[in-house]
């Protein structure tokens, strides 16, 4: 069921809200067993069977966890053992049903192998769903968990605002607030939750949906083989790149809502990720969550590991502005290149995400040896006053050009789209663009613009949409600032800023009905969260 | 203010917003769904209507319940005039449910659709070559709404942000003299192409949608050339389907004409350019072959008013008396349709049997080639593209 869908807003969510709040007044225990089985209704509305997917993997997973939570420090190597068993585990299930066929598919292409690829049924937020097990299991081992039953693990795992497409989250930072809500309604809860419900919804069905067949539209004419002239690729890509952001980040603001309904603080997700400076302050910015969990269980033992090895070399470690090209590449380069990696294929599989992952990982390599680098030629005010825009400037640029292979449906279609951002395909305009320009478009097409057959009004949307949402993107405060007050995701503190500042008042309340009206109004067409498909 | 106090007047002007945006869309009606009073300077024109045919033909033919109902794709809906002086009594009151884009299984639907109203008499079947070359036979035919589906179709025009979208611009644009409109029985005003050219001129849209022509053409020729026999021979799905909707005209004593839609030459042009010549004539035999079974009208050949020269680009002043650009004929030559049909004398448009047909066949092929030997232009054009 989708967040942005009548039947979600006009059915499931007041009844499921309705019940709870009831419950809640008279049995904490039973209002908790309400949400894990409203939850699983919410996760089995799209496919039943998704239920009987999932539903062994939570049991391993479970008595994985009880068995080393048994063991506790007394048994180490069984310990471990188990943990490995688990990850193994949790990762053949995402590997069977994601990778399978891509797998098969890669080896066809290599090998010439005739490996027959079979349709299977991709469990709803399997990745995400995946990575919370795993996170729960190292915890679990490394001993910040220490108790927990199976109605806590399958809150943790099913709670669903966060089930299909996250914020990823810790055991540690949920179930101590599940154990202090009061399962009853909460006026300021729901103000809040409102409030970031219908401004996630408005992100989702007003802006990220308006701008989307157009972005379609180039990114199919490049898959079909057509080429793809200047001004329509950088639309097409800054389009897309704007797209999934007010998308997936409209979905985070959905869910954080929904949660505080529940009397729950989500992690922050997003934080005007195309405001950023550099790349490191991108990822810092953009999909955080998953940022935090790569870092965490992926970069930093791998890190550590290799460390361990480099010192047991008596090899130099990484030492800030002293570090050695070794170091530098053993320590920083290389984890940061196979994190992303990971992130890449966790995205997606297909050669254009492994592409996007692997852009990515060199980025952060070459912001990390910049910061390395340059105190060592450039240092004072000038440098802050001069890479400001230009990093701004240059950030942007580079995520916008990776987000092509993570749009596009194959290598070669991104290609394609890389080409004309290039100008190797010419710049045209619409004809009916160029003539309506006058003298100005007979100067633009002395100068080599040429007019194509394209729709000048299909044109003209896809800028003038792009151009709007730029204008929000990097403008307006986001959602977490305007509510910073009122802690909207775990751990946001107050900002300064108060012109921006939500509070209850009249005037907040009209502009929110204002907003929520216009999402209401927008749910008409079917249009499913980018992130869902993950 | 409290928080319990902002959720009391959020919630209220919530429903206060919805309820206002429900009225007004009620009340423009932007869709012609609800068959709402027009009203001048307000909703008396539905451009935003013509957008979208489909829901608004569907709600306006079940409130008309018509004798004659018009079927084929945007060229009928926009030169057919429902209340054109030509319709003898008989005839009327006439429906136009011509659907931008329909193709053969569309126009299906379409015409089982208007039978299902019950008072259907006389069924005019623009079967356009066009509309047989892109026949696309997974178009499953007609099942009547179900009560939800005419729930969503209120909902759609009311409280979507479509419809007020389009409810503010049919109030906001009512004076602007090149707003397309959909009338009360379906027709589409010229006002939109009027408009395009007087930015663009008669020159300008013929290149335009020659080069757009050429592309579907292309795609057709694709498919197309070479198979004739599995494109319209009797046992092909698209014949079989004009076969059935013939069979519906007779269950439910629908007299049917079908019509073979004029194109300008230029447009001809292209067909045989790219070779698809052989499956226009074979589209031809087909219709003829059908005998008694329906009147068949062949407008689609090198006439008089299909050979009329169009202005170079760049020249406004220049006039074409029938055409709008290559594909879309004007009201004009609509009417002249309609004579022709219902028993005025001319050259223009001959009726197809399976004793006219080699003739009509060999005539416009001759037609054809004096028109290139007056007009070399396009066929050069072609052949360089």
């Amino acid at each position: 069921m989708l967040f942005n869908s009548y039947e979600f807003l006009l059915g499931f969510l007041p009844l499921s809200l309705g019940i709870f709040y009831i419950t809640g007044t008279y049995s904490r225990e039973r209002a908790i067993q309400w949400l894990i089985a409203i939850s699983l209704v919410f996760y089995a509305w799209w496919r039943p069977v998704n239920v009987l997917l999932i539903s062994p993997s939570i049991l391993v997973n479970y008595g994985l966890a009880r068995t080393m939570l048994n063991l506790g420090e007394r048994r180490p190597r069984i310990s471990n053992t188990l943990l490995w068993v688990g990850i193994a585990f949790n990762l053949t299930f995402l590997g069977y049903f994601k990778y399978l066929n891509f797998f098969e598919a890669t080896l066809n292409d290599v090998l010439g192998a005739n490996m027959v690829l079979t349709e299977l049924i991709l469990p709803l937020g399997i990745s995400f769903i995946t990575f919370q097990k795993i996170a729960f299991l190292v915890d679990v081992h490394a001993g910040r968990i220490r108790s927990f039953g199976l109605q806590d693990y399958c809150l943790f795992v099913l709670f669903f605002p966060q089930l299909i497409a996250g914020p990823i989250v810790h055991y540690r930072e949920m179930m101590p607030q599940f154990q202090m809500a009061t399962c009853q309604f909460n006026g300021r809860d729901f103000a809040v939750g409102i409030t970031l419900f219908f401004m996630g919804l408005f992100k989702k069905v007003v802006l990220a949906d308006a701008v989307a067949p157009y972005v379609t539209n180039v990114f199919a004419s490049a898959s079909g083989g057509q080429s793809t002239s200047f001004l329509f690729a950088w639309l097409g890509a800054i389009g897309f790149t704007l797209q999934i952001y007010f998308d997936f980040s409209g979905y985070t603001d959905m869910a954080l809502g929904l949660a505080r309904f529940f009397g729950i603080k989500l992690p922050v997700n997003f934080n005007s990720p195309l405001k950023a400076t550099n790349i490191i302050d991108f990822w810092l910015r953009w999909h955080v969550s998953l940022t935090r969990f790569l870092t965490a269980y992926l970069y930093n033992p791998l890190v550590l590991a290799l460390t361990r090895r480099r010192a047991a070399a008596g090899k130099p470690a990484f030492s800030g502005r002293n570090t050695t090209l070794g170091a530098y590449v053993t320590l920083l380069a290389l984890p940061t290149v196979l994190t992303m990696f990971v992130s890449g294929l966790w995205h997606g599989a297909g050669y254009q995400f492994l592409l996007w992952g692997l852009l990515h990982g060199l980025y952060l390599s070459v912001n990390h040896a910049w910061r390395v680098l340059r105190p060592r030629f450039w240092q004072g005010p000038s440098y802050q006053r001069l890479m400001m825009p230009v990093g701004f400037a240059l950030t942007f640029t580079a995520v916008v050009a990776a987000m092509v292979m993570f749009r596009a449906s194959t290598v070669t279609a991104g290609l394609r789209i890389w080409r004309g951002m290039l100008g190797m395909d010419g710049i045209a305009l619409p004809g009916a663009v160029l003539h309506r320009l006058g003298g100005f478009g007979d100067r633009l097409m002395t100068h080599g613009v040429i007019a194509s057959g394209a729709s000048g009004s299909e044109f003209v949307a896809l800028a003038g949409w792009t151009l709007l949402l730029l204008a929000i993107a990097w403008l307006a405060p986001n959602t977490l600032q305007m509510l910073s007050m009122y802690e909207p995701a775990l751990g946001v503190k107050p900002l300064p800023d108060r012109w921006v500042a939500w509070r209850p008042s009249s005037g907040w309340a009209i502009g929110m009905a204002f907003v929520a009206v216009c999402g209401i109004l927008s749910l008409g067409r079917v249009s499913a969260f980018l992130y869902w498909q993950f | 203010m409290s928080t319990s106090r902002y959720i009391i007047v959020w919630t209220s002007a919530v429903l206060l917003l919805l309820v206002g945006a429900g009225i007004f869309n009620l009340a423009v009606d932007p869709f012609d769904v609800f068959g709402v009073r027009r009203i001048d300077g307000f909703n008396a024109t539905k451009p935003q209507a013509s957008d979208h045919t489909f829901l608004a033909k569907s709600h306006q033919l079940a409130r008309q319940r018509p004798a004659t109902i018009v079927l084929g794709s945007s060229r009928p809906d926009i030169a057919i005039d429902p209340y054109s002086k030509i319709w003898p009594a008989e005839f009327m009151p006439v429906f136009n449910f011509g659907i931008p884009g329909n193709e053969l299984f569309g126009i299906g639907r379409n015409l089982e659709q208007a039978a299902a109203t019950g008072r259907v008499k006389f069924a005019l079947i623009f079967l356009e070559a066009e509309a047989i070359l892109s026949a696309n036979p997974s178009n499953l035919p007609w099942t009547p709404p179900t009560p939800f589906e005419n729930a969503r179709d209120a909902l759609k025009s009311t409280l979507t942000m479509s419809a007020l979208g389009a409810s503010l611009a049919t109030v906001l644009t009512q004076r602007q003299p090149d707003n397309p409109d959909l009338n009360e029985r379906g027709a589409t005003s010229e006002a939109g192409f009027r408009g395009e050219v007087r930015i663009d001129g008669y020159g300008e849209l013929f290149t335009q949608k020659n080069d757009w022509y050429l592309t579907q053409a292309r795609q057709a020729a694709r498919r197309w050339v070479g198979q004739e026999e599995q494109l319209f021979g009797p046992e092909s799905p698209s014949f079989l389907r004009v076969r059935e909707m013939l069979g519906l005209c007779r269950l439910r004593n629908i007299k049917p004409i079908l019509i073979l839609a004029p194109s300008h030459a230029d447009r001809l042009e292209t067909f045989a350019a790219l070779g698809l010549w052989p499956a226009i004539e074979t589209i031809k035999r087909g219709l003829a072959s059908l005998g008694d079974e329906a009147e068949v009208w062949d407008f689609m050949g090198y006439d008089p008013q299909t050979t009329e020269a169009v202005p170079r680009r760049g020249d406004f002043a220049g006039q074409v008396q029938w055409f709008w650009e290559p594909a879309h004929f004007k009201r004009a030559l609509g009417d002249l349709i309609l004579r022709r049909i219902f028993g005025e004398p001319g050259d223009f448009g001959v009726l197809l049997t399976p004793v006219t047909i080699d003739a009509r066949l060999a005539h416009v092929r001759a037609a054809q080639e004096s028109y290139r030997t007056m007009y070399p232009t396009m066929r050069k054009r072609l052949a360089q593209e």
